[in-house]
């Protein structure tokens, strides 16, 4: 069987071999061998078994495939030991070898006189020639041992060659016992075949001699006891159990190490074991031995082999399971990857959209591999399910929660966070367990951190209230959502890449689509972890808002109101101002009703701030086009009774420059401004709205 | 954003944004005045009262009108803010 390996330094090796016949190689996540790496394209080379051989060749990449130095013109075999080079990284092709099962027996005379030792190599020569001319038995040992041997190439199991091996034996040595013992695991020697005259039976009929097993075993000698009774030393050793006055002891020995022995022991009444069958019992025990070791390495093999070829399988289940592509629909781009630690993981995302709204989610499970990846599975098909009939963000995560709670062990929980995108608006509901805030990019502004309570993790608790907010993105803004994996990537002194460096790379990033995003944070974290390992699942999910679709003309039908929440903070007015930036291109309005609503906006949020500032809550805004008049809406949670109508100062414009005060203008301005106002105060909420007749 | 410089002709160019947000910037340059000025409105979009109280602050110490503050360029938004406030009264609006 040829097995290829392309080893590359700091990562796993990937296996060529029948059940992976061809390797792609690049950068793309799709890839069998991605490498994250600005030297090697999408999709860079491929590398497949042919006759035997690993033939590379590229696939059209930016900077080449290498082999051995030589830039590679057209498909290209392999061998080992070779040198490739995918743009700038490195490679060496390998080939696998089995390693080969070694027997050894050692001499060590150091016995009572009535015992017999024999070397591998007294046995070879005792058995291809007749060790024992005229002895009657030998035709029948002889068969004995043909048949043997031929379970050693058939296929049997190592098992029943044993059963078959210990009746064979046990019949021609007219034994009273027939053991086989083998070292489990934890190197306990445990019976797998007990034979008694009495048929077989369980281990608790028959009682060893657990001196001569041990001197066995520790010795690794082929021990003959003719007649232990006799033999004052061993019986003083307490080494006869009753009756038993011959026996045979040899080691089962395989790759340097003793795996378990042959026991068998006869009575009194029949004449002593001699040395022909301790000759037999020992070469079979080789047979035994090394059919074990090959049902063992074959079962390991074949294990490997499986285990990986279902991990390969599982790898890509998993990759199916959520979303791939570069979804552009007018109104929003979307870019996101999974790149699991090890073949499968415990990270998640999902999104799906109609006309009006995009439904997303990331998540991460605690844990890595297999366990993780179950109950990533199981909450991204919960997500999905609920987002069907909910569209309440903080309901979801509860009806998540509780399944998860319920389905899941107690020691496993997951961190999300999930929201629906208004297409229209760029109103984003959101509500977070427990996972990293997610960022905001906006154009030639800062980096900003989404502010989103924390939450609890998923499946920790069964029932709990997860927080609902929401913030409305401006056309152009992008969210970009991700997982630990990437703020806990490690570099080779162990030092975390951490939320800092994560900002900084964000921060001083020109603005680019979602892919190209995704892709700067990608290659910021692997330039930083270097060639150490990736530690964690690293997931990463971004979302740019374009703004609604098609403007449509104010006052007509269809028209997009926006709404927003903001911090009672002077500090929001940017926010606030992006609020009318959306609703202005939104509905393709002009300058005049921008300024104004800029205006008026500014002046009333800020006096709710400069006035309020104990209140508790947050400020929400909304702008909307109401038949022909333009409306603005303010409301205060938790506010004094202040209707600007009737409680605002007056101000003369008339009055000279010596008598005139800032104080009262800007409101004095926005009554100016508008046709009409509208006040409410109920409960300690304060709402005012205003309206302008659109020209 | 405010930006805030000196025009060709000594005068004062103002651009950007004239808010709440920029009142510190806005109250070294017209609360250190001196004497008269003239103050170019052409990149300037927007003033909200906050800067209104910043442009009278500056008026009241400079006393009265003839050596106050000269305002050129003022766009039909802004012009209107001065209107309605009968700020258009207190300044020299070119």
């Amino acid at each position: 069987m040829t097995l290829f390996k392309i080893n590359i330094a700091g990562r796993p090796p990937i296996t060529i071999g029948p059940e992976s016949p061809v390797v792609s190689v690049g950068r793309a996540s799709t890839n069998d061998l991605t490498i994250i790496d600005d030297s090697l394209s999408r999709l860079h080379a491929r590398i497949r078994l042919m006759d035997g051989s690993a033939r590379v060749e590229d696939l059209g990449s930016m900077n080449g495939t290498q082999v051995n130095g030589v830039r590679i013109t057209g498909p290209q075999t392999l061998k080992p030991g070779d040198v490739i080079r995918f743009g700038n990284v490195e490679a060496t092709l390998s080939q696998d070898q089995s390693s080969k099962v070694v027997i050894e027996y050692q001499d060590s005379p150091d016995l009572p006189r009535s015992t017999i030792v024999m070397s591998a190599a007294m046995l070879r020569s005792g058995l291809l020639g007749p060790a024992v001319p005229g002895m009657d038995r030998w035709p029948r040992a002889m068969s004995v041992l043909q048949g043997i041997t031929l379970g050693l190439i058939r296929d049997v199991s190592a098992q029943q060659l044993l059963e078959d091996l210990v009746e064979k034996l046990f019949d021609f040595l007219e034994a009273e016992h027939g053991v086989v013992l083998l070292k489990d695991a934890s190197g306990v020697v445990e019976p797998v075949v007990v034979r008694t005259r009495k048929g077989r039976a369980s281990k608790s009929d028959i009682r060893l001699s657990h001196t001569l097993v041990e001197a066995a075993l520790d010795r690794r000698e082929a021990i003959l006891l003719r007649d232990g009774g006799g033999d004052p030393a061993l019986a003083s050793r307490s080494l006869i159990i009753s009756g038993v006055t011959t026996a045979i002891v040899t080691p089962l020995e395989a790759g340097g190490e003793v795996i378990g022995l042959l026991y068998f022991d006869a009575l009194l009444a029949r004449k002593p074991f001699d040395e022909d069958d301790l000759r037999l019992v020992t070469v079979l025990a080789h047979v035994a031995a090394a059919k074990i070791q090959n049902a063992k390495l074959a079962e390991e093999v074949q294990n490997k082999r499986a285990l990986e070829q279902e991990m390969a399988i599982a790898r890509t289940i998993q990759q199916r399971l959520v979303p791939h592509g570069t979804p552009h629909e007018g109104s929003f781009q979307l870019f996101a990857t999974l790149r699991p630690a090890k073949e499968v993981g415990g990270d998640l995302y999902d999104y799906f959209w109609d006309e009006k709204r995009l439904f997303f989610c990331i998540g991460d499970v605690s844990g890595k591999g297999v366990p993780a990846a179950l109950v990533m599975a199981l909450t991204k098909t919960l997500f999905r399910a609920n987002a069907a009939f909910l569209d309440d963000p903080s309901q979801m995560m509860a009806a998540v929660n509780l399944r998860l709670y319920e389905e899941t062990d107690p020691t496993m929980f997951v961190t999300a966070f999930c929201g629906f995108l208004d297409l229209e608006s760029g109103r984003l509901v959101y509500s977070n367990a427990g996972h990293d805030r997610p960022l905001i990019l906006r154009p030639g502004k800062p980096l900003r951190t989404l502010e989103a309570k924390p939450g609890l993790a998923l499946g920790v608790f069964p029932k709990f209230n997860y927080p609902l907010q929401e913030v409305l993105l401006a056309p152009g803004d992008s969210l970009l959502l991700y997982t630990d994996g990437v703020t806990e990537a490690v570099d080779p002194a162990m030092q975390l890449f951490g939320l800092t460096r994560l900002e900084a790379a964000m921060d001083a990033l020109e603005p680019l689509d979602p892919e190209g995003t995704v892709y700067a944070l990608i290659d910021a974290v692997d330039g930083f972890a270097k060639d150490a390992p990736q530690a964690d699942d690293i997931t990463t999910l971004c979302i740019r808002y374009l703004g609604a679709k098609a403007p449509l003309k104010p006052g007509g039908e269809g028209t997009t109101a926006f709404a927003g929440t903001f911090d009672r903070d002077t500090a929001s007015l940017g926010d606030v101002i992006g609020l009318v930036d959306g609703f202005i291109t939104s509905n393709g309005l002009g300058e005049t009703p921008r300024y104004l609503l800029e205006f008026v906006l500014e002046e009333l949020f800020t006096n709710m701030v400069k006035y309020n500032r104990q209140g508790g809550g947050r400020i929400s805004v909304e702008l909307a086009i109401q038949g022909p008049e333009l409306m603005i809406l303010l409301s205060d949670p938790d506010c004094p009774r202040f209707d600007i109508r009737s409680d605002a100062p007056e101000v003369d414009p008339f009055q000279p420059l010596e008598s005139r005060t800032p104080g009262g203008l800007g409101i004095y301005l926005v009554k100016k401004m508008v046709d009409r106002i509208e006040y409410d105060h109920l409960d300690r909420v304060g709402t005012i709205r205003l309206f302008k007749k659109l020209e | 954003m405010l930006e805030i410089s000196e025009g060709p002709n000594g005068e004062i160019a103002l651009a950007g944004r004239f808010d709440a947000s920029q009142l510190e910037v806005a109250k070294g340059v017209f609360l250190q005045l001196k004497e008269g000025k003239t103050v170019d409105f052409s990149k300037l979009d927007y003033i909200s009262s906050a800067g209104l109280g910043i442009l009278l602050a500056a008026q009241k110490n400079l006393g009265d009108k003839g050596h106050g503050l000269r305002l050129i360029n003022v766009n039909g938004h802004i012009r209107d803010v001065f209107r309605l406030s009968g700020f258009d009264q207190i300044f020299d609006i070119a």
